[in-house]
């Protein structure tokens, strides 16, 4: 009897996840046939500056940074406290750099999801609020499943080449808004935590025609495709922690990326040595033994020998 | 009243439910029954809607306005009744072949109803929608519809199961080739209706986005 209420419920359970997936990629649908009303606004002089950038303190720019969050981002402007504080580092150590971190990543149109018009925006702030709490919930769990199928809507080759052109319209959009000079040619490097690797390399080709600048992608703990994307990105820098499961997911379910397909984007980029993985020990995906954890092991915390690293990278 | 007007949508539900789940009800039912046979109908016009749904990617790329996507829906239903006549008479065509024999004419109707029928699974092929996964989700309602017609010539038309698989298959090959050849033929007037329905010529898909971006990168220099 309670076997059988349980196979049930588990069948509920798959169904209702499969409906989910088919519905989510349903905004970049809506978005690309021009089914909403929401536009980005035209980054008009007046409004550049004004994001959440190091842009004022810089002088003599030489290159561009904008960070793309993990699955578990409700929008641009709420990063967790790890994350915050490995942003404010990363403009510490790179004064050279314009670290651009308010991006909303999955979304075409790169509407935070506490944002109105959205069906479910009043769950999503209950949601932060919990978070805020330190509460975290089953509703939690919510954003990272909605994430998860956008990154899958950036992978998947029929929806992809829309929905990393939208992601690609948001990061321009930021891009310009911290005074990126078009035509400068100055270097675009994009940091894409877990899904937002994903979205970042996506976004790479559409990016690349728009700029004609060099374009790089550095993914901590990239969940990644072999994305067109591939073919445009001067270097993907992949940084893996040692205990990092989630991470080889990755490897796993995008057929395209295991050793058997030899012509996919991302078999002839890693032939290429357009993909570097460095691998850093002691860390996991997540959490405080994670790529922004703040305790210090031997007088370092795995946030500044991430920082460290990627300052290195930049400075290639 | 009510239950008059709810009749039909219910004894749809019914029978594509039993159907999905290889009920040997549903398959004698509609093999009997005219009512059956045209709720069949409707259950293949409702998969061809569901597939186009599914399928909606490459409409919405070309920026069908709303009111032809519907139109889109329906047309692809109405594609799909015609698929399943073609598919039943096929499959008549194919049976003197097999040790069944020349199907009597009172069978013709009962195979149209079983291969209608089938395609009670393809009611979910909008979940191909579904990134990454949906492509292969779809595919397993394709054969999944095969497996009901086979099983459904079985118990119906009380077919072994040798010929039912012969007559199931063939039947959707040369369903398959005849669509494909008055395709070919029909090119020009099935484009102009295609063109009238969704008032697009459907050129643009998303290989063909990355296309055009790979020529504007090349034509100005790689990164």
């Amino acid at each position: 009897m309670i076997s059988s209420i349980l196979l049930v419920a588990l069948g509920f359970g798959i169904f209702a996840l499969i409906i989910t997936a088919a519905l989510s990629p349903l905004e970049t649908l809506s978005w690309w046939a021009g089914w909403t009303e929401a536009e980005l606004e035209d980054p008009s002089p007046e409004h550049r500056n004004t994001t959440d950038t190091n842009a004022g303190t810089v002088s003599h720019t030489q290159q561009y940074v904008v960070y793309l969050s993990g699955v578990a981002s409700l929008s641009g402007n709420f990063l967790l406290p790890r994350e915050h504080s490995f942003i404010r580092k990363l403009r510490k150590s790179a004064p050279h750099a314009v670290v651009i971190s308010d991006v909303f990543p999955y979304s075409p149109q790169g509407l935070p999801l506490l944002e109105s018009p959205r069906l479910f925006d009043r769950t999503w702030r209950r949601v932060q609020k919990l978070k805020l709490d330190g509460r975290e919930s089953i509703l939690s769990a919510l954003i990272n499943l909605r994430n998860i199928f956008q990154v899958m809507v950036s992978a998947d080759h029929r929806y992809g080449p829309i929905f990393n052109q939208g992601a690609a319209s948001v990061i321009e959009h930021a891009l310009l808004k911290a005074g990126y000079p078009l035509g400068s040619g100055a270097p675009i490097t994009i940091i894409g935590y877990s899904g937002g690797a994903q979205v970042a390399l996506g976004a790479t080709s559409f990016l690349a025609a728009r700029f004609k600048a060099t374009i790089s992608v550095i993914s901590l703990g990239g969940v990644i495709a072999s994305d067109p994307g591939l073919q445009y990105v001067s270097k993907l820098h992949h940084i893996v922690g040692d205990g990092d499961k989630i991470q080889k997911l990755g490897a796993i379910i995008f057929p395209e990326r295991w050793a058997i397909v030899p012509h996919s984007n991302w078999n002839i980029a890693k032939h290429d040595e357009r993909i570097k993985q460095y691998t850093l020990s002691d860390m996991v995906h997540a959490g405080v033994n994670g790529y922004f954890g703040r305790p210090e092991r031997n007088g370092i915390s795995n946030a500044e020998r991430l920082v460290k690293l990627i300052n290195k990278i930049l400075n290639e | 009243m009510l239950a008059d007007l709810l009749y039909l949508p219910a004894l749809l539900i019914e029978l594509a439910w039993a159907a999905i789940w290889f009920a040997p009800s549903a398959f004698v039912r509609v093999a009997a029954s005219a009512e059956a046979r045209t709720v069949a109908l409707v259950i293949a016009f409702l998969a061809g809607v569901s597939e186009m749904l599914g399928q909606c990617v490459i409409l919405v790329i070309n920026r069908v306005p709303l009111y032809r996507f519907i139109a889109s829906l329906a047309f692809t239903g109405g594609t799909y009744m015609v698929t399943a006549i073609f598919w039943a008479l096929a499959t008549i065509l194919i049976a003197p072949l097999t040790r069944v024999g020349a199907l009597g004419a009172t069978e013709i109707g009962a195979v149209l109803g079983v291969v209608s029928i089938a395609f009670a699974p393809r009611l979910f092929a909008f979940l191909s929608l579904a990134p990454y996964f949906g492509v292969a989700l779809s595919n397993l309602l394709e054969a999944w519809a095969m497996a009901l017609v086979v099983f459904g010539l079985h118990v119906a038309l009380d077919m072994p199961v040798g010929p039912a698989l012969f007559c199931g298959s063939i039947g959707w090959l040369l369903s398959y080739g005849l669509r494909t050849f008055l395709g070919h033929l029909l090119a020009r007037p099935l484009g102009r209706l295609r063109f009238f329905v969704t008032g697009s010529a459907l050129e643009q898909t998303p290989a063909k986005i990355l296309d055009d971006l790979a020529k504007r990168i090349t034509g100005e220099g790689r990164t």
